[in-house]
């Protein structure tokens, strides 16, 4: 019993740093002058026609999504604060156990989608855009499956699993 | 004797003073009691014997402990009551603290269409990202799609084989 209690405090403590790093970096710079942060709490339901897709799909989305948190920086990509800043992301990404769902590159803009679950269903996104002059993080936190966390971004309906990308 | 059968009257009619009190403990303990008075030596020997005992070292330690623990018991139960009621009015007198904000060049702006609009605007942007560079991806299930029909024709193609071959035997 004992070391049930144990592993399962493990876990939860593993899960709790893993949550903070990208907290951390959040809160870190979300108090910066030089970024731009936008939150979102669970209460703004209408921003769902910016990912595409039916009414419905969408609104069933925006109901298991907790939080949306964007962070951007408007800095010349050569920038010592740029460069920084990417690389601090690359290490949240790579210590938060986060998996690589699209890379996408078009005409100098870049994107780069995260994913990763932290317990039955909760799953944080973190969406990379970089293009000339400006890095946006876009952290979706919520309660999703795989699948639906793939749906989250569609156009006419047609989500990442129909382009046969994941 | 008069005088102590009076003592005795109104010491059991709980009416003596401590000075009679003591008159007679003094007459039944150290006195030559009468015969008739004989029956109630017992009794204040029994009280002499008491008054000289002491209460046990744990009696003394529970009682004070009972009454501390209750006093302690009381006292968290009192703050937290004035720490809950604090907080509750705290909570109903200040605004509550929304989630939807921005923070634009050190600013925080508390509105919501504002919010949204941003919002929007980003996640349109990677929308429309995502939609231009997975393009080719849909030329190719396109394509691939196509390729199925090819893959019908083909199969009805063998299986006609298949037919002629076997009425060629035939």
């Amino acid at each position: 019993m004992k070391k049930i209690m144990t592993l399962v405090a493990l876990l939860l403590l593993v899960s709790a740093t893993q949550a903070q790093t990208l907290q951390s970096f959040f809160e870190k710079y979300s108090s910066d002058e030089r970024f731009e942060y936008v939150s979102v709490g669970k209460g703004m339901m209408n921003i769902g026609h910016a990912f595409g897709g039916n009414k419905k799909d969408n609104s069933e989305m925006m109901s298991k999504m907790k939080s949306i948190k964007i962070l951007t920086l408007n800095a010349e990509a050569s920038s010592a604060l740029m460069r920084s800043v990417v690389s601090e992301l690359d290490q949240v990404v790579e210590k938060g156990n986060f998996e690589t769902a699209v890379e996408a590159r078009d005409k100098g803009e870049r994107v780069h989608i995260y994913y990763r679950f932290t317990g039955k269903d909760n799953a944080d996104m973190i969406i990379v855009t970089k293009e000339k002059g400006e890095l946006s993080l876009i952290w979706i936190n919520g309660k999703m499956t795989k699948d639906e966390m793939m749906h989250t971004f569609s156009k006419n309906g047609k989500g990442l699993n129909s382009l046969g990308i994941v | 004797m008069e005088l102590m059968n009076e003592l005795l009257e109104k010491y059991f009619r709980g009416e003596t003073s401590l000075e009679e009190e003591r008159a007679l403990k003094k007459y039944f303990l150290k006195g030559t009691v009468a015969a008739e008075h004989e029956i109630y030596r017992t009794m204040f020997e029994v009280f002499k014997h008491e008054s000289n005992e002491t209460a046990n070292a744990p009696l003394k330690k529970v009682i004070p402990e009972q009454r501390k623990i209750k006093r302690v018991w009381f006292q968290t139960f009192a703050y937290s009551a004035v720490a809950a009621s604090l907080f509750l009015l705290v909570w109903i007198q200040f605004p509550h603290a929304t989630d939807d904000f921005a923070v634009i060049d050190g600013k925080k702006i508390e509105s919501p269409e504002y919010v949204q609009r941003y919002t929007e605007i980003k996640l349109s942007k990677v929308n429309n990202i995502l939609a231009r560079s997975m393009e080719p991806m849909k030329s190719f299930n396109h394509v691939r799609q196509n390729m199925e029909t090819l893959q019908n024709v083909r199969d009805i193609r063998n299986k006609m084989n298949s037919l002629q071959s076997k009425l060629q035997i035939k």
